[in-house]
């Protein structure tokens, strides 16, 4: 089984060095995405001599993950691992994230930091929205996602592939896991410990937050009229390109 | 009645937003496919300045006491109309924008790992 780690990175000059490096201890296949960031991610990421993708325009952090999955999709690989480039996420995760994708028992993992509630549990603002929308999905598909919001995921190649087919642009994560649902996909979490980021500042100031309930909301609402069909329909529209 | 200089400045508008259209897709500057509603549009308007009666069948017929107002009615429908069409438009762009610029991304990876296979051998 070919393992791919997927991660995205904008502006992650002081984080990436670190992650990279323990990643590569691990000995797994990685491809770091670099969204036109407009610091040294890029010179670093040629120092390291890592696997990079050179994105010529910030697509966003949906658009710089979905080239992950289509790379993983076209070079053979079985499981996508993503890891935000912020240095939140402890590679040392990894196996337990990845595990019960390669045993067939779910389609998607998500790393949770709200099952055993340990490490940094992010600011209360954020805990509020993130219970919201994880009240909003057991409200809407029934399945209890305890951190709709976590960027640690693992997957199968069936869900690779409808990835890299839909994914959503910006501030992905609860709508794919609603997209995931509504096709029965098996989605399952395990706890894991994240840290708080160590260099640079998140993207998500107050404006953007209200732009992101917003937003996050209306798409999981109309997400649930959508049917089944419409999988097939995004596929021949990116067969055209 | 609509009063005859509202009639006038209507035949003027439309008329030069349907020239300067018409001037701008001869020079190839802009495409056909994106004006057709306006020029629909501009013709109906002049159409309606020629022929105010259409104005004054309408709005008895919505029962809108003033014809103005039926006027300024189906200029803000024209408009939003409009504004529908571009928003559309842009959408379809920024998809073909990520698709276009994820496969850029794509093929510069694979152009390397190309030229590092022929530099080991």
């Amino acid at each position: 089984m070919k393992v791919l780690v997927i991660i995205p990175a904008f502006n992650e000059e002081g984080n990436i060095r670190k992650l990279v490096f323990e990643l590569n201890k691990l000995n797994v296949d990685v491809i770091v995405i670099n969204d036109k960031s407009t610091d040294n991610t890029l010179k670093i990421l040629r120092e390291l001599k890592v696997n990079f993708i050179d994105l010529p325009c910030n697509l966003g952090i949906g658009g710089a993950v979905q080239t992950g999955y289509t790379y993983g999709v076209r070079n053979g690989y079985d499981v996508a691992v993503q890891v935000d480039g912020d240095g939140q996420h402890d590679p040392n995760y990894l196996l337990q994230i990845i595990t019960p994708v390669l045993n067939g028992e779910a389609d998607m993992i998500i790393g949770s930091r709200y099952i055993e509630k340990e490490g940094f549990q992010s600011s209360v603002v954020r805990r509020i929205g993130i219970k919201y929308f994880s009240s909003l999905i057991r409200l809407l598909t029934g399945m209890k996602i305890t951190d709709p919001t976590s960027g640690f995921r693992a997957c199968n190649l069936k869900v690779m592939n409808y990835f890299a087919n839909y994914y959503p642009t910006d501030y992905p994560e609860p709508e794919s896991i609603v997209a995931l649902l509504r096709q029965n996909y098996r989605i399952l979490e395990v706890p894991v410990i994240m840290s708080e980021r160590q260099f640079g500042s998140s993207s998500i100031n107050l404006m953007r937050s209200i732009y992101y309930v917003i937003k996050v909301s209306l798409a999981i609402l109309i997400d649930r009229f959508r049917k089944k069909e419409l999988v097939e329909s995004l596929e021949l529209l990116g067969d055209d390109i | 009645m609509i009063p005859f200089n509202l009639q006038l400045i209507l035949i003027i508008l439309s008329s030069l937003i349907f020239v300067s259209f018409i001037v701008r897709i001869k020079a190839y500057k802009i495409e056909l496919k994106y004006t057709i509603l306006w020029i629909v549009m501009t013709i109906i308007n002049i159409l309606i300045a020629i022929f105010p009666n259409i104005v004054l069948f309408v709005s008895k017929l919505l029962s809108i006491e003033t014809p103005v107002n039926t006027l300024f009615l189906f200029g803000i429908i024209t408009c939003l109309m409009i504004l529908y069409n571009l928003t559309s438009e842009i959408s379809k762009n920024s998809i073909k924008i990520r698709q276009l610029s994820q496969e850029v991304g794509l093929l510069k990876n694979e152009l390397k790992q190309f030229e590092n296979e022929r530099k080991m051998e």
